[in-house]
């Protein structure tokens, strides 16, 4: 609305046109930038191995085989389960974790409350200061039972304090006016929180929200290290696939050192293939937020 | 007459839903980090199975002293500095204008498009991306190397130039994290109270003019949390990039090593918990105080902005 | 009402976390047992060495060991299920084999096996955790590569005495080859049963035929000819890698080779001692044991002229450093002219490459270039049992079935015979089809690898059973064999060490170095700020030691 009446008032300026002309320069050179790679791996993906040895990636392939994919899925049934545990982790996993992140983004960016600094302070500080593995590694698995347990794939990374001290951030440009008139109304902090706050933040909570969910959808670590190899039902996709990745390397360094066999290593495309198979759906979920990123209109929006 | 309560406590009632609403959040945190912290003890311990945290004996200092001996500290130390530095700057520079330029444009689709397209390198997993280096600029096959010969030129022999490094980690930092980056600064962007363009653009302000008085200033909050938070982890080096991108290459170690490929390169078949743990605490200790000044000052400038 | 409840109980909460912190330090003191039968041995271990000598004479005498546990036969009467970590991939068809295996045990000895997998890609970090997780399990695999001596300095690992042995593993205490039981101890005490296998490890070059052919060279079988080979290649071949090496698999191969035949050839016959990273090498006649670094050493700068000779030639890559694919897998890919690894590394590859490239014509020469091969060590593969395990001696009890009783090792390494191998003879096998499902000497057994019950894949490469006689002819202990270097008094100087080997070392060991006297000397430099005198110092204190205990 907003944007459309601007346009209507004012013809396109000098300025404009040039700064649009440059915009689309800049931003296409960059998005070739960044989609070439892809391709790159993309054709790499449906090559054979012996062309990518002999001579790198090619953006065209040479030899066509989609013998890496074949691999991928030859228990499709494994890698369909991987794929709906990472989509229920991150799911479940976003959605909490964006809960409890603006709840508490949105008290620190109150500025009537009086302990924000300190609170702040009381999650920040757990960004610089850690355990370490060991410690935390003993705690989860000893006291928090994190063994074998999807809790353990959802509750370490449920809350992020960089995505929590971002958000208050947004939700700090909020105009005071606001809330005061809400107060005035006899609004408790829970109601502006659903009905001011939250609205407002529109873009704030979907990018903290993606930057949660791609948390989730790339995690493989807390997989590997709380299941077993004995519970292969709950590998998530980028443990599932990872595991392949790695393998090859570790076990030639061992071989180096031992009598033992080196290893049939996971072919070049099959790496390749790898990450577009993690990618894939993931990359889908961008194009349905973006309409909250659109700019000037969610603030009139509400008021109006 | 009753004692004046505890400002605390005074405050926990008063506010009693606000400290309800961070208490889930705060949960969250106690047991993933607070508790777990406590094992930071473990950098003054010579760690055993039997003894565990509490129970090993006591090291005194002498897991932070290979640190120190080996020589690398300053090195790793600086190269860590440095290269954040860099990144925070370089990749702050690019998302801004990126997140600017998307947001003043007008084309749906060309929008759209380019955003998701930004995003791909993100999932580019860093295994990935150093296979790509090698064979960009590897001394025999690569594709620059292909390319200058085509021209009769002579062959670049990356890998063996420390100058080369630095700038290949900048731009393929740079490369990975533009579009995580410029959603960050989007958001911020599109919250902007509409009015304040419209009343520009009655004024008949340039789009330059708009973008200097009008957005920039309204995303300095986020750039302030953001530089703090960097600030906050300029110690620590992303192992994963380092490592996978130079390949863990010995002839360039001298401008690629940051603490955590020192750290994992030394510890490889050690398994000293202990030192480890020495290395984390050197790391977290002078974030702290780089934390505590930068935050200090941020105060002193807008006390908005700070992040305690 | 209910906000004070949730703080109360998140108190709560952060208290029993503190508590249940504190409690893992103060529950492993209540297994007292275990402490004080440590500290037991700690005080005997200055006997160890003649306590091992006698067992071996125990040992040649026959039963009595046997008559002996007979007398105090082990409690089986409770059935237990015990849980073993190996390393890699589960196997397609390993329940199975498991299935029978266990049905041997529980007849045996009451008790089942559960195996449970970390895979390559994770257990650099999972290994250590599962000790530190108070997680229940009971038998893993290590060896000198994977942990061993860092899990046993931390007590990770149950003290396997000789009474235990005797006691529990009658079959291992009359099989095990004494000088692997020597070589397990660390700090006089053993907390592993080494393979019992005598491995050596030779080296074969792996040429083109057909480049051969066309370039007139008739033998790729020693250093020079390798050189004549790879400069015809170097000079006729420009799109091939005469030996693609570099990657962290073969780094140092090429060293090895003219480091070992350079001093296999002198006067002093220096070799390694202690572990590889510390770059620690003594003459093998010295008596005064005088421990230097390798860089130390008169033939080191002739090598690695050798090296950066070669190198500047181009025999391999200049990025060589960053190579992340074997030799041998450039090689099949047809990148590379040359490929050189171990000898077992050959036989898996030979037949799929004549297969899938037959005009390549491979042929394959003996690389020893007259220099015997050594045997490894005894550590290079085993088995130990976790110092907290809730079942040490039954778990003991299964390892002695696992190695030593051939129905059950065969399973393990083999597979299940007639479904996934069959016998060829009395020491070879052929692989069945199912052996996809369970391949050959592939899941993690090589900790109970047994001499006494070892088949061979039949068939492979020509000429090698001659090359494999010649080896097991000439193969020798080096000196210092059994040997372990116990670094506790110098972590600090080694951890600095480490990371020295894996920069500055591997450089110059690839010849990458465009002065070499002048790199040695900075080695040697940044060596000695690393604390390396000391470190030698200490060794070459505790190799005093070992040769007058070994008496020799």
């Amino acid at each position: 609305m907003a944007k459309s009446k601007r346009r209507a008032r004012k013809p396109i300026g000098r300025d404009r046109v040039i700064f649009n002309i440059l915009s689309y320069v800049i931003l296409t050179v960059l998005s070739i930038a960044c989609l070439l790679p892809f391709l790159l791996v993309l054709s790499g993906s449906v090559s054979e191995q012996y062309a990518i040895a002999l001579h790198g990636y090619r953006l065209i392939p040479e030899t066509f085989s989609l013998d890496a994919y074949k691999m991928l899925f030859r228990i499709p049934e494994e890698l369909l389960r991987a794929y709906a545990i990472t989509i229920f982790v991150t799911v479940t996993g976003t959605l909490t974790g964006l809960w409890f992140t603006s709840m508490a983004a949105y008290v620190l960016a109150n500025r009537d409350f009086r302990y924000r600094y300190q609170v702040s302070f009381f999650f920040y500080f757990t960004s610089i200061f850690g355990g370490g593995l060991v410690p935390w590694y003993i705690f989860n698995t000893k006291y928090l039972h994190f063994h074998n347990s999807v809790i353990a794939l959802i509750l370490p990374i449920l809350v992020n304090v960089t995505y929590l001290l971002i958000l208050k951030s947004y939700m700090m440009s909020i105009p005071d006016a606001l809330y005061e008139s809400a107060k005035l109304d006899g609004a408790g902090d829970l109601r502006i929180y659903m009905n001011i706050a939250m609205p407002l933040s529109k873009a704030g909570l979907a990018t903290v929200g993606l930057f949660i969910a791609l948390n989730y959808w790339n995690d493989w670590y807390n997989a590997m290290l709380f299941l077993d190899e004995g519970r292969r039902d709950m590998y998530p996709l980028q443990y599932f696939l990872n595991n392949i990745l790695t393998k090859a390397q570790a076990m030639n360094a061992a071989a180096a050192r031992s009598g033992i066999p080196a290893s049939d290593v996971p072919s070049e495309p099959m790496k390749l293939a790898m990450t577009v198979v993690a990618t894939g759906p993931i990359i889908l979920l961008y194009p349905f937020l973006q309409k909250y990123f659109v700019k000037g209109v969610t603030i009139g929006a509400v008021k109006g | 007459m009753k004692k004046k309560a505890h400002p605390f406590l005074h405050d926990l009632k008063k506010n009693r839903t606000k400290w309800l609403m961070i208490l889930p959040a705060a949960i969250v945190v106690v047991l993933m980090c607070y508790i777990p912290m406590a094992g930071i003890v473990l950098a003054f311990k010579e760690f055993n199975y039997h003894g565990g945290i509490w129970g090993s004996p006591w090291a005194g200092f002498r897991n932070f002293e290979y640190f120190f001996q080996s020589g690398k500290a300053w090195t790793t130390t600086r190269n860590t500095i440095l290269y954040n530095i860099a990144f925070l700057c370089v990749n702050t520079l690019l998302q801004i204008t990126c997140a600017i330029l998307l947001s003043e444009l007008a084309g749906k689709y060309f929008k759209r498009i380019t955003q998701s397209v930004m995003f791909l390198p993100y999932f580019i997993s860093w295994v990935v991306v150093g296979a790509f280096i090698y064979n960009l600029f590897n001394y025999e096959f690569g594709a620059v190397n292909s390319f200058l010969k085509s021209l009769g030129m002579e062959p670049l022999d990356v890998y063996s130039d420390k100058a080369a490094w630095p700038v290949i980690l900048i731009v393929v930092s740079a490369f990975k994290n533009v579009g995580y980056g410029t959603v960050m600064y989007l958001a911020s962007i599109v919250n902007i109270d509409g009015e304040m363009f419209e009343a520009a653009d009655l004024d008949g302000a340039t789009m330059w003019q708009k973008i200097r008085h009008i957005t920039l200033p309204c995303i300095r909050p986020t750039v302030a949390i953001l530089f703090l938070m960097a600030i906050g982890t300029i110690m620590k080096g992303d192992f994963q990039m380092f490592w996978q991108v130079t390949g863990n290459n010995p002839m360039v170690l001298e401008v690629t090593d940051v603490i955590d490929t020192y750290v994992t390169r030394s510890m490889l078949n050690l398994q000293e918990f202990g030192m480890t743990s020495a290395a984390g605490l050197y790391q977290s200790g002078l974030s702290f105080v780089l934390v505590l000044i930068a935050n200090y000052a941020v105060k002193k400038i807008e006390p908005d902005y700070a992040l305690f | 009402m209910r906000k004070k409840t949730r703080i109360c109980s998140l108190l709560m909460a952060m208290m029993l976390g503190i508590a249940t912190l504190g409690g893992c330090g103060s529950e492993p003191a209540s297994s007292g047992t275990q402490e004080s039968s440590d500290e037991a041995s700690r005080e005997s271990s200055g006997e160890d060495s003649t306590e091992a000598g006698e067992s071996e004479s125990a040992s040649e005498e026959g039963q009595e060991p046997e008559s002996e546990a007979a007398a105090n036969q082990p409690d089986i009467s409770e059935e237990v299920t015990l849980t073993m970590y190996l390393i890699g991939d589960r196997p397609v068809d390993n329940d199975e084999v498991f299935a029978k295996i266990n049905e041997k045990l529980k007849a045996e000895i009451n008790a089942t096996i559960d195996v449970k997998f970390m895979s390559w890609g994770e257990y650099e970090q999972k290994y250590p955790l599962i000790f530190a997780s108070g997680e229940d399990w009971d038998i893993i695999y290590t060896a000198d590569w994977c942990f061993y001596n860092a899990q046993a300095t931390k007590q990770g690992f149950w003290e396997i005495t000789q009474e235990a042995l005797d006691t529990y593993a009658p079959m291992t205490a009359q099989t095990i080859y004494p000088e692997a039981w020597e070589q397990a101890k660390v700090n006089g005490q053993v907390f592993m049963l080494p393979m019992n296998y005598k491995e050596i490890t030779s080296y074969v070059y792996m040429a083109r035929g057909d480049l051969m052919d066309k370039y007139s060279i008739t033998s790729v079988a020693s250093l020079d000819e390798a050189e004549a080979y790879m400069d015809a290649i170097v000079a006729n071949e420009p799109t091939l890698i005469p030996l693609d090496v570099g990657s962290d698999y073969d780094k140092l191969f090429v060293f090895d080779r003219m480091w070992n035949k350079a001093n296999w050839e002198s006067q002093e016959k220096v070799g390694g001692i202690g572990t590889w990273q510390i770059m620690s090498s003594v003459g093998e006649g010295d008596d005064n044991a005088e421990v230097k670094g390798i860089y130390d050493q008169a033939l080191f700068q002739g090598v690695i002229e050798r090296l950066k000779d070669w190198k500047d030639r181009g025999f391999w890559s200049k990025n060589a450093v960053v190579n992340t694919q074997n030799n041998t897998e450039s090689f099949q890919a047809g990148k590379s002219a040359l490929a050189l690894c171990n000898a077992n590394t050959a036989k898996s590859i030979y037949a799929q490459m004549s297969t899938e490239h037959p005009e390549w014509d491979v042929r394959v020469f003996d690389a020893q270039d007259g220099v015997p091969p050594v045997l490894n060590s005894f550590l290079a593969n085993g088995m130990s049992i976790f110092s907290k395990s809730k079942h040490p001696e039954r778990a003991l009890m299964a390892l002695d079935y696992l190695r030593n009783d051939v129905e059950i090792n065969n399973l393990f390494c083999y597979g299940i015979e007639g479904k996934h191998w069959e016998a060829a003879g009395d020491n070879a096998l052929v692989s069945l089809p199912d052996s996809g499902n369970y391949a050959y000497d592939s899941n993690c057994n090589w900790g109970v690898r047994n001499d006494a019950s070892w088949r061979m894949v039949e068939g492979g490469i020509p000429g090698l059973e001659e090359m494999n006689a010649k080896w097991k002819e000439s193969a020798r202990s080096s000196r210092y064999q059994t040997f372990v270097f116990d670094d506790s008094n110098v972590k600090n100087e080694v951890a600095a060490i480490t990371e020295i080997f894996n920069s500055d070392y591997k450089l110059l060991g690839l010849g990458f170095t465009d002065d070499p006297a002048g790199d040695i000397a900075k080695l040697k430099e940044k060596m000695i700020s690393a604390g390396a005198d000391a470190v030698y110092a200490e060794m070459q204190k505790q190799a005093l030691e070992f040769l007058k205990t070994n008496g020799n």
